[in-house]
């Protein structure tokens, strides 16, 4: 035996539970292009049964449904999906960081062209030529100084450009460690959110109940949107704790060893990152801050991958004129070369005037390569002979112009010719701008489709929720017709029963 | 697999972006005319393409050369030329005035010929060409003029040096011929002017001329050609370098076309196609993304 008002109780259970639903459905339709939003829906569950006695089975209770519950507001993300679309796209920051920056490095020089230095040092030995054919021409010696001041000023505009690429790269890494420290810092905060709405807590009067886990939804949904950022970003680990709080590790989940370890964020504290001074050991590099230090654990961060790795390396190896074999070394090698190459010559040769021992250009690389202000101011200085007095011996300029274009000299370590050495390394540039772009486009379409799988599951599809809504409402509706029903029957009872003969 | 609306939208903007990316570049290569615009395009290429490049205009520097070796091999011939007939010229009259049938007055006369025949001969030896003295070696002046006449000598202010001209990769070949040149022991440019000389203040005189005279004159008139022959095997050298170097120009041409030049045809091509498959992704797409399911329900 039930209650009279029992069945009242069920509709209205009922009632709630649909229109909590649909709630939850317009939720939904309202964040459908909201990034980073995972749909929800409803958990119904039946509510616990009561057990009544009933005539048909001696000795046993049977059971009968008390209506439905919502149980929790699920929230449909897949975790292994998260860390599937996460690993990849530190490596896609990474070359998309890379195939930008070198794809300007290629503007700068720009080859092949008629205004690229390949066209202009051809021109500088044609100039040579010229005038080892008029050596007695104040003409060809002007010829000759406007064309190296050409070829000097296109070594040192390069050479800047590439510098200021560097600058840019460098102010980069300080905007991006600066951008890593608040998100961060906001995911710290919303750690401690999640956990203090979600935390069980025992019930004050049973200590066994269980009160429902709430669910943190769009507290999470901010949250992991932010990991997906920091993913991009530098590569990072991260594990959910019990305590519903994420961990999260620069790199690998690795030993734990505190000295070993780089934890960026911990329940409700993190650690910031700063971009280095450029004395000490750090040279500029990405450093935990002074309150993030640990002992025994090396101050410089170990970035395995993502945009700042990609902006640390293009500004210490690639484009950084101390290391060796960089773009920018590379250019001042040669214009150290070229300066070397025809000074050497140059000096030994004797201008129209007789004046010997003058070196052609000045500086001593790519930075201040210029030709020698003395030649320009008299032109006359030039060498073109072996000897003085000797107007029409042009065999000087004509060394100097073998000495640019077939004499063969080593530049670190490597034996060629300066025009062979200079294509040579716009060969590997292209080759090296040629990889990013494949790589990048390859990342791309590797997060993408990772994506929509996951978009696949945790999107909102506005077909399904428009059917929802009239499952609910239906619902609804038949639920109030219920209730309806039982109204009209508790009114007959109580208005007409034991009112026999009035 | 579950498909949100989000998800096709997303798709056919990728897709349409990809295709875009497909037409700009086919876009670019056509108005260029290009297929290289930067060193990623296609680095063995580019390589490829700047020693072509650099190839080609150092054959453009080697023509100029050439041009410029032939116009001074050019004008020391026509010099020698002229040299040659005065010195012919002079020895004809120097003959006549070697008998002794003439009386002081002719020889007198003759001396007058011979000395119109030795300023002809000074001034060949002296021919300026673009500026340059060109019998005067490394002295191409301005100032003072190769062969002088002092007195009774000829001095030459000239000196030995080889004006070389680079007409091939790391081939020199010497253009002048220098005023001293020697055939033997003897330098006949220098000797037959000496001997004009001679000759001429030997007739003015009212003398004879000698046989030793006559003998000089000879053999710098004998020696000449030698000289004038060395200077036409060299043109000929040259002609034959040029017609080389201006058929592996031809070839570079066509090999740096090959590398850096966009096919016309093939680019139009695959523009067009590019073009219609673009179109047909946004007249699809426009279609897939607009129905759904609340266009239906009451």
């Amino acid at each position: 035996m039930t209650s009279s008002f029992f069945g009242l109780n069920i509709a209205l259970s009922a009632l709630q539970a649909q229109q909590t639903a649909l709630n939850i459905t317009a939720h939904n339709v309202a964040n459908a292009n909201t990034d980073g939003y995972t749909r929800q829906d409803a958990q119904m569950v039946a509510a616990d049964p009561f057990p009544v006695p009933i005539a048909s089975i001696a000795g046993q209770a049977g059971q009968i449904g008390t209506g439905v519950n919502i149980s929790m507001i699920r929230r449909l993300r897949d975790s292994f999906l998260d860390l599937q679309v996460r690993t990849q796209m530190a490596g896609q920051g990474y070359w998309n960081v890379q195939q930008d920056y070198l794809e300007q490095i290629e503007t700068v020089f720009n080859e092949p062209s008629d205004q690229g230095l390949n066209s202009l040092l051809t021109k500088f030995w044609g100039a040579w030529q010229d005038l080892a054919t008029n050596p007695e021409s104040y003409a060809a010696r002007v010829a000759v100084l406007q064309s190296g001041t050409v070829l000097a000023g296109v070594l040192q505009r390069d050479y800047q450009q590439l510098a200021g690429l560097r600058t840019q790269a460098d102010q980069e890494i300080v905007s991006k460690t600066s951008q890593i420290n608040d998100w961060l810092a906001e995911i710290a905060s919303l750690n401690r959110q999640i956990s203090a709405v979600e935390v069980r807590q025992a019930s004050s009067y049973d200590p066994n109940a269980q009160v429902a886990k709430a669910q943190a939804n769009d507290l999470r949904d901010r949250r992991d949107l932010l990991l997906d950022q920091l993913s991009k970003a530098v590569k990072v680990s991260y594990r959910e704790e019990s305590d519903s709080t994420v961990t999260v590790w620069l790199g690998d989940i690795s030993s734990s060893d505190p000295k070993v370890q780089q934890i960026l964020v911990q329940a409700d504290s993190h650690n910031y990152l700063l971009r280095g001074l450029d004395s000490g050991s750090s040279g500029g590099k990405v450093v935990w801050s002074s309150d993030s230090v640990v002992d025994g654990r090396d101050s410089v961060v170990t970035l395995a991958d993502g945009e700042l790795r990609a902006l640390q390396d293009l500004r210490d190896d690639t484009l950084n004129a101390g290391s060796t074999d960089s773009v920018a070394n590379r250019l001042d090698q040669l214009a150290k070369s070229i300066i070397m190459a025809v000074n050497n010559v140059h000096a030994t040769g004797y201008g129209l005037d007789g004046s010997t021992g003058l070196a052609f250009f000045m500086g001593t690389g790519a930075a201040d390569i210029a030709v020698s202000s003395g030649l320009i101011s008299d032109p006359n200085k030039v060498a073109a002979a072996s000897a003085a007095g000797r107007p029409g011996d042009g065999s000087k300029a004509s060394e100097i112009a073998e000495a640019l274009q077939s004499t063969q000299r080593t530049i670190n370590g490597r034996t060629a010719t300066l025009s062979d050495w200079y294509r040579a390394m716009i060969s590997q540039l292209g080759i090296d701008s040629q990889r990013a772009q494949d790589m990048s486009t390859n990342q791309g379409l590797l997060v993408d489709r990772l994506t929509r799988n996951r978009e696949s599951f945790s999107g909102v599809s506005l077909d399904e929720e428009a059917a929802n809504v009239v499952r609910f409402q239906r619902a609804f509706e038949a639920a109030a017709r219920v209730m309806s029903a039982m109204d009209e029957m508790l009114d007959k009872l109580v208005n007409g029963v034991g009112i026999v003969g009035r | 697999m579950r498909i949100t609306s989000r998800m096709m939208v997303d798709n056919l903007r990728q897709n349409i972006n990809h295709n875009s990316e497909s037409l700009a570049k086919l876009q670019d290569q056509l108005s260029s005319g290009m297929r290289l615009r930067k060193p990623s395009d296609d680095p063995q290429a580019v390589s490829r393409a700047l020693t072509l490049r650099t190839t080609s205009s150092q054959y453009d520097q080697y023509l100029r050369n050439i041009s410029s070796a032939r116009g001074w091999m050019e004008a020391t011939d026509t010099a020698l030329d002229q040299i040659g007939t005065a010195l012919r010229q002079a020895r004809d009259v120097a003959l006549r005035g070697a008998t002794d049938t003439l009386d002081a007055a002719a020889l007198r006369a003759l001396g007058e010929q011979v000395d119109s025949y030795l300023q002809e001969a000074l001034e060949a030896t002296n021919t300026v060409h673009e500026g340059k003295y060109i019998f005067a070696g490394f002295q191409v002046g301005p100032g003072t003029a190769p062969f002088q006449l002092a007195g009774a000598t000829v001095t030459y202010e000239g000196d030995s040096g080889e004006i070389d001209r680079e007409i091939s990769p790391g081939v020199q070949v010497g253009v002048n011929v220098t005023g001293n040149a020697t055939v033997g022991t003897d330098s006949p440019i220098i000797k037959g002017l000496q001997a004009m000389l001679e000759i001429r203040d030997q007739l003015k005189a009212g003398s004879k001329v000698t046989s030793a005279q006559l003998d000089d004159i000879t053999t710098a008139l004998d020696d000449l050609p030698s000289i004038r022959g060395l200077v036409g095997a060299k043109m000929q050298r040259i002609d034959e370098t040029e017609s080389a170097i201006n058929a592996l120009k031809a070839n570079v041409a066509v090999m740096l076309s090959r590398e850096q030049d966009a096919d016309v045809a093939e680019v139009m091509t695959k523009l067009m196609m590019q073009q219609s498959v673009y179109q047909a992704a946004l007249n699809i797409g426009a279609r897939v993304i607009q129905p759904s399911l609340l266009d239906f329900l009451r």
